[in-house]
């Protein structure tokens, strides 16, 4: 069983079906380089959103020193616990929005992949129906 | 034969009124163009903000109801464009208040997109009328956010007197406030909308109108459907986040033809449209007894549920671009980058039904 696509490709006439699929192929280089390109993009979002991250945390961690000049022993007291619920909602908020960025770029990678991909089939489609002359009854 | 016919004809009726175009075409009211005036609860609240922030020079003021801060969801802005995530509006804008950004920088976001004509020019902003509310028990719209919007405005140029603010007053869950209709104050569940003895449809249409005659105890206008389909991009309005249709409460002192009347635009919140409740938002908020005794057309579009089935053409990252609860987009769901500005999908959706009503020319 042959593995190829397209079994019968060798018994077609050579110079447009080759010049023709040889446009495909470069067509499909130029996706996976803009690929490529979308992944690092992807990847560098991800870094300034870590990047930012730290700096929020340290900013906070900075701001926790005022808690011990407060009068009220009441608002003393729970401080700590409004800043560890505020912490983890601050996580929660942050990982879901690197994972919604690690996602996305993904996505939009497999996007570009399967607009190529369609595009490739209809292209080679197009190619070889050309260089087949049609049949008369 | 005869009978066949009779039954064909009768399925094809019945076909015909479950269709998205049985609602009649929005018509032209004696509607004062400058007296045009916007409102909305949680996500409405947030575009009645964009679309005030959008239109400006065009609309007279904005009544933000536990939500609205421009452009809040937005990760990246640049001169070619935005880029919004989901998470930041469920993150930052809603419970993660710390990760919001300082108010200069939504302010000088949305002075950029005006110099590059996305927006109106902000100085006409400077010349409107503010309603805010933010209740003390809201667990879904952080009181930080609604905070932030006002700050926004009057880093804008909108005087304080200008602006009416409730802050934390009352101690009401997320939902619009009634002087008696809805759950109990302080909670947080369908419909939204929560008894709180307090009458917000009045202070929304006094702080944007002024004083106003009492209201209705029985309102004495009616409700017209019509059809939201035509102001769609192809009219497809499921894949954009519209429901098929919309409604209008028309004052019986609006009928006459050349009745000098207002046109306020109130928004519901995410599952509170009609697809989720029928009439039950837009029959009972109280916004229709003030209208109808203050020369009032009131215009409640209503938003849908998007799903990756509403997409069609299938992409792998149609998932990121649902809207499962009915929002109004203020995050750029259905792959609409453009939804803060006059070009984005809702607003300008919003803003032909604006003109129509008005009779206004395009701008």
């Amino acid at each position: 069983m042959s593995s190829s696509l397209f079994p019968s490709i060798s018994s077609l006439p050579a110079g447009t079906v080759v010049s023709a699929l040889m446009a495909i192929q470069m067509k499909n280089l130029d996706a996976l380089v803009a690929v490529q390109k979308m992944a690092m993009e992807g990847l560098g979002a991800l870094a300034r959103q870590q990047q930012e991250m730290l700096a929020a945390r340290l900013t906070q961690a900075a701001a926790l020193p005022d808690t011990l000049t407060e009068a009220d022993p009441r608002i003393v007291l729970a401080r700590p616990f409004d800043a560890v619920k505020t912490a983890i909602l601050d996580g929660t908020a942050q990982a879901n929005l690197l994972g919604e960025l690690a996602a996305r770029s993904g996505a939009e990678v497999a996007g570009l992949l399967q607009e190529r991909f369609l595009s490739a089939l209809d292209e080679a489609k197009a190619a070889l129906l050309q260089a087949v002359p049609a049949t008369r009854d | 034969m005869r009978l066949r016919t009779l039954l064909l004809a009768l399925v094809l009726s019945l076909m015909q009124a479950g269709k998205a175009s049985a609602a009649d075409r929005l018509g032209r009211y004696p509607v004062d163009p400058a007296q045009v005036s916007v409102a909305g609860i949680s996500s409405g609240a947030f575009m009645a903000n964009q679309l005030h922030i959008a239109h400006s020079a065009d609309i007279m003021g904005a009544g933000l109801v536990a939500g609205g801060l421009y452009g809040c969801a937005v990760l990246r802005a640049d001169d070619s464009g935005i880029t919004a995530l989901a998470s930041l509006a469920t993150g930052a804008c809603m419970r993660a208040p710390a990760r919001l950004l300082p108010a200069a920088t939504y302010a000088a976001r949305i002075r950029r997109f005006a110099a590059l004509g996305w927006i109106d020019p902000v100085e006409t902003l400077g010349r409107s009328r503010l309603y805010a509310f933010t209740g003390r028990s809201d667990t879904v719209v952080h009181p930080e956010t609604v905070r932030r919007a006002v700050a926004v405005y009057g880093l804008l140029g909108l005087p304080t007197a200008a602006t009416s603010f409730s802050d934390g007053a009352l101690a009401a869950g997320h939902g619009w406030v009634t002087q008696s209709y809805g759950m109990a104050c302080g909670d947080t569940r369908p419909p939204y909308i929560n008894d709180c003895d307090y009458d917000q449809a009045q202070q929304v249409l006094q702080t944007l109108y002024g004083p106003l005659e009492a209201a209705a105890t029985q309102p004495s206008g009616r409700l017209i459907a019509f059809d939201q389909t035509e102001f769609a991009p192809g009219g497809d309005a499921a894949g954009h986040g519209l429901w098929h249709t919309g409604q209008l409460y028309l004052p019986a002192a609006c009928e006459a033809a050349g009745a000098n009347c207002r046109l306020h635009m109130l928004m519901h919140g995410c599952q509170q449209s009609a697809q989720v409740m029928g009439d039950r938002f837009y029959r009972n908020i109280g916004i229709n007894e003030w209208a109808d005794t203050n020369r009032i057309v009131v215009l409640y579009p209503q938003a849908r549920s998007v799903s990756v089935a509403d997409f069609r053409r299938p992409r792998p990252t149609d998932l990121f671009q649902v809207n499962p609860e009915g929002c109004w987009n203020w995050w750029g769901y259905a792959y609409d980058s453009r939804y803060l500005f006059k070009d984005g999908v809702q607003v300008r959706a919003l803003w032909e039904m604006v003109q129509r009503v008005t009779g206004r020319a395009n701008r």
